[in-house]
């Protein structure tokens, strides 16, 4: 009868004890929490093993929080991680799936605790999450679509998504391949990087494509400067276009190598300088992947990239404006774990740390 | 079969003995007899039998301690033997290498266990033997005569868990005739449907893909000799297996036909073999399986021709050589070059010696050519002694030295871009040492024990560079060093028969060059799939009409990163198994009931592809 008691009294104590602990706990906007300020990367991960991972990294020191998502959700995420971002408060990681499970899992972006995920059965091969004008309550997610029995893509859309309900309240079609994305005014900016030579527009009042922006091949990124300038790196060239007239004012041809490619297009703070890649398959040198990084000045007539700011290659790059540092992912193979080096804007290194497989994407906050 | 038990003194006291010494070889050169110092086991065919409604895979994965990785139930299923990869394991099938060609592996999970008679493992390299691929260990399966069968004909059932279904049937007869022409037919079918309903989706927040797949099976063996040493074995296998790997994304099904036609003519010494290898693999990616496959298709049509001399003085010695020639015929729809035409030749000579006082070596080489290419000379030292050599007990010390080689696959040559046409075969150095002992006593009890030490190199292990953008090269440098420890205890009497059978194996493989120059803490770390340990024990017990059978499995954990720090953690699988036979006259019915993963364990083979819980199945048989 003692031993009755006592198991009916602590199966009462301990959840009473547990959430009185519960409720002790000080609410979650007054204490600091585990992701409020550091660098995200977003490691893409080895494509067929869907084993993409985001690492959280100290601005300060090299501590090195690994696979955050799993840490705090007890599960992996399933895909190769296309992209971190933060919309009001909200984590949003876009996550690949080699067998069509695509989503983006939402999450507390103190906290990296689930929120929900963002799904729908035809948003398939999702690239890069931008958010809607402010005050909208929408974002835009650019997706390929599903492979086609030749095993080619149809042209690509852009879904819109109700943040508040977290759906997918419209699909609007755009070019082939459409990826990178930035809202300028009113207006999306989407790159078409699959086999196109066209940058859809869209008009984010009516969520209607509105203009086609004719810039010679696959566009690969898009940046506006500190003059409100757009530059869009297209077919190995720089151009920049003028947000109101969306008229060409200058393009520029990145070096003069026959098979380089220019690629992780990111600006500094002051948005004046621009750092990207520029590699090839070495295919006399059995395919090995060479190149350097490269900077230019948005006043630049040329971008002769032929003087490298840093003498290596990178699967992505990154600038934290908080300490004008420049992050650069490093992938020595897509089945070990990766590292990030960390540059000063002159090219000079500070250190590196090393994160998961293929640190590809970052997110600073 | 006879050298074979020579070799592998466990099979003595096999329940499958008496049946395999009764049989001609007609395919026992192919295996065995010049395999002097390495190991071959030969399943036991009451364990065989508990598997009559799985494939090989699952067969396998109970059986030894090949580490099988399964990307899913009813799909892809690939062994790996002594660390290396899936496409380090030859299967044979009556001497033919049957992997697929454009792959360069075997899937496990499409080869059903009725579709044979004896499955033998063979660990270690023998290139000199078995030619291209055979460089972690050979699966060998073999079709056999029963002469002394008459009318049997068999009909199976099974359902299981996940509203699975499966049916199966078998008819064999032999007769001699007047003229002294003696015939012996084997003809076994099997349809199945995995439909595989779980009743969850995820496995531990995992994704518990609901592959589906359909698989139609058939094979005829037909044989026939006459009183002056004639013997000619037929052999045809059809099989189809159609599965959707996951039927919430389109893309993603595949199809699968193999059709095998052998002829088999032995005459005195002499054996001819000739036979046509037809596989198609299609992948769709659509809904319609009929639209716009990815496909491949390849012949294969091949010549063998051996003659074997045999010189008895003091001492046995038999020297056989051979050649095969094989045309390859491959059209890959994503190839650029549209049609291939591969010839390959093997020109191979094995000798071995056998002295009166329990010692024997072997002393095999074989060379092989593809197009205008030389490929690896494969040469192979055997050698067995028996210290111990009495009616009930003996001691076997065997040792090994083998070169092992593969030529690259029809992808890895020739897939757009990504192949490279100039790649260089792989090339191995194995070695090993075996020490068994046995020992028996007049009530039936037997008891083996035995353990292999084992290493090898492997140059030139061509690898799919994600750094180049997956470019085949012959990049990596593996190095082996593992040990196997295995026992058996047999005990038989008047109607009560028990086995256990269980073997450890400790593998370490190792990267030992570097992808890239910039970092290197890759080297030295455990190649990625390749358990450290594993082990694996089974047990079955019959008396009278009832049998049962319980096997247990140990997966130790597996890296799947190339600086080992991610890992799939280790599991443990049991399977059980009950049956009962009755016979009402002349007609016999057995009912099974087994269960499959009865701990109910959740385990990965490949990272976030979830496993199947627990299931069962009801067989019913008819024999008459």
């Amino acid at each position: 009868m003692k031993n009755q008691t006592m198991k009916i009294t602590s199966t009462l104590l301990y959840p009473l004890t547990i959430s009185l602990l519960i409720a002790c706990n000080p609410s979650e906007n007054d204490t600091p929490q585990p992701y409020d300020s550091g660098v995200i990367v977003g490691n893409a991960g080895n494509f067929t093993d869907n084993n993409g991972s985001i690492s959280f990294v100290s601005r300060d020191t090299k501590l090195v929080t690994f696979n955050t998502f799993k840490k705090e959700n007890s599960r992996e995420l399933g895909g190769l991680v296309q992209q971190y971002t933060e919309i009001d408060g909200k984590g949003y990681i876009v996550v690949d799936n080699s067998s069509g499970a695509d989503k983006i899992e939402v999450v507390n972006a103190r906290t990296m605790q689930s929120i929900g995920k963002i799904q729908d059965a035809d948003v398939i091969n999702p690239r890069m999450m931008v958010a809607g004008p402010t005050g909208t309550g929408k974002a835009y997610l650019s997706y390929w679509g599903n492979l086609k029995a030749d095993y080619t893509f149809n042209k690509g859309f852009v879904a819109v998504i109700d943040l508040g309900t977290m759906a997918i309240v419209k699909k609007i079609a755009v070019g082939f391949g459409p990826d990178a994305m930035k809202i300028v005014g009113t207006d999306l900016y989407v790159c078409n990087q699959g086999g196109d030579t066209k940058v859809s527009i869209i008009n984010t009042q009516t969520d209607t494509q509105s203009q086609q922006l004719e810039v010679g091949g696959n566009a690969k990124a898009i940046e506006t400067d500190i003059n409100g300038s757009v530059w869009i790196l297209a077919n190995n060239k720089m151009l920049k276009i003028n947000p109101q007239s969306k008229a060409i004012e200058r393009s520029l041809k990145i070096g003069t190598h026959p098979e380089k490619e220019a690629g992780n297009l990111v600006i500094n703070a002051d948005k004046k300088t621009f750092y990207f890649t520029y590699s090839f398959y070495d295919a006399n040198n059995n395919y090995e992947l060479k190149g350097e990084t490269y900077s230019f000045g948005i006043d630049d007539t040329s971008i002769a990239a032929n003087k490298p700011l840093i003498n290596r290659v990178f699967s992505g790059l990154g600038y934290d404006a908080a300490q004008n540092r420049l992050y650069a992912g490093f992938t020595p193979s897509y089945k070990q774990a990766g590292y990030v080096f960390r540059y000063e804007t002159s090219g000079k290194i500070i250190d590196s740390v090393k994160v998961e497989i293929a640190p590809s994407s970052f997110y600073f906050k | 079969m006879v050298v074979i038990c020579c070799v592998y003194g466990i099979n003595v006291w096999g329940q499958n003995t008496p049946k395999l010494l009764n049989t001609i070889p007609v395919t026992a050169p192919s295996i065995g007899q010049f395999t002097v110092g390495l190991r071959v086991q030969v399943l036991d065919s009451s364990l065989s039998k508990q598997y009559q409604y799985k494939q090989i895979d699952e067969l396998l994965a109970m059986s030894s301690t090949l580490a099988i990785k399964n990307y899913g139930q009813s799909r892809l299923s690939t062994s790996s033997f002594r660390g290396t990869s899936a496409i380090h394991t030859a299967v044979l099938w009556n001497g033919l290498n049957i992997n697929n060609p454009t792959l360069g592996q075997a899937d496990l999970s499409i080869i059903p266990s009725i579709g044979f008679d004896a499955l033998s493992i063979q660990y270690g390299a023998s290139g000199s033997q078995f030619g291209s691929g055979a460089v972690g260990g050979s699966i060998q399966l073999e079709n056999k005569a029963n002469w002394n069968t008459k009318s049997v004909l068999q009909l199976g059932l099974e359902t299981s868990s996940f509203m699975n279904s499966q049916i199966q049937g078998s008819f064999s007869d032999s007769k001699t005739t007047k003229n002294g022409i003696t015939w012996a037919i084997k003809l076994a079918s099997i349809y199945q449907n995995q439909v595989n309903n779980y009743p969850t989706n995820s496995r531990n927040q995992v994704d518990l893909a609901q592959s589906q797949a359909k698989q139609k099976g058939i094979s005829v063996d037909l044989y026939l000799k006459n009183t002056k040493n004639s013997l000619l074995g037929i052999y045809t296998w059809l099989g189809n297996y159609d599965l959707v790997i996951e039927p919430n994304y389109t893309a993603a099904r595949q199809f699968n036909q193999n059709l095998r036609l052998l002829l088999d003519y032995q005459k005195n010494n002499t054996v001819l073999k000739t036979a046509i290898l037809r596989d198609r693999l299609d992948y769709y990616a659509s809904n319609d399986p009929k639209t716009n496959p990815s496909a491949s298709v390849t012949n294969r049509y091949i010549l063998r021709l051996e003659h074997e001399f045999n010189f008895t003085k003091n001492h046995q010695q038999s020297l056989k050589i051979g050649f095969d020639e094989s045309l390859w015929q491959t059209q890959v729809s994503v190839y650029s070059e549209k049609n291939i035409l591969e010839n390959r030749i093997d020109f191979y000579a094995l000798f071995k010696q056998e002295f009166l006082g329990g010692l024997s070596y072997s002393i095999n080489a074989r060379q092989n050519l593809v197009g205008s290419r030389w490929s690896a000379f494969s040469p192979s030292l055997g050698i067995e002694y028996k210290a111990i050599q009495k009616e009930r007990k003996s001691l076997k010390i065997l040792g090994n030295v083998s070169r092992s080689y593969r030529v690259p696959t029809l992808n890895e040559k020739y897939w757009p871009v990504l192949g490279n046409p100039n790649l260089q075969p792989e090339k191995g150095i194995a070695t090993e040492a075996s020490v068994i002992y046995t020992i028996g006593n007049k009530k039936g009890q037997n008891f083996e024990l035995g353990t292999t030490l084992h290493r090898q190199v492997i140059e030139n292990w061509v690898y799919w560079n994600p750094d180049k953008n997956y470019r085949a090269e012959n990049l990596q440098l593996v190095k082996v060093l593992g040990l196997e420890v295995f026992s058996k205890y047999y005990y038989k009497i008047n109607e009560y028969s028990f086995n256990i059978f269980a073997q450890y194996s400790y593998t370490k493989s190792t990267q030992e060059k570097n992808y890239t120059n910039t970092v290197t803490n890759t080297l030295g770390k455990q190649v990625i799939y390749i358990p450290l340990h594993q082990a694996v024990i089974n047990s079955q017990f019959s008396y009278k009409q009832w049998a049962m059978g319980l096997q247990c499995q140990y997966m130790g954990y597996r890296y799947i990163d190339f600086d080992n720090r991610q890992f799939l953690p280790a599991y443990v699988m049991i399977n059980g198994q009950a049956s009962k036979q009755m016979n009402f006259r002349n007609v016999k019915s057995k009912a099974m009931l087994s269960a499959q993963n009865i701990g109910n364990s959740f385990y990965l083979n490949v990272e976030r592809k979830a496993m199947p819980g627990i299931q069962f199945n009801l067989a019913w048989q008819l024999i008459i």
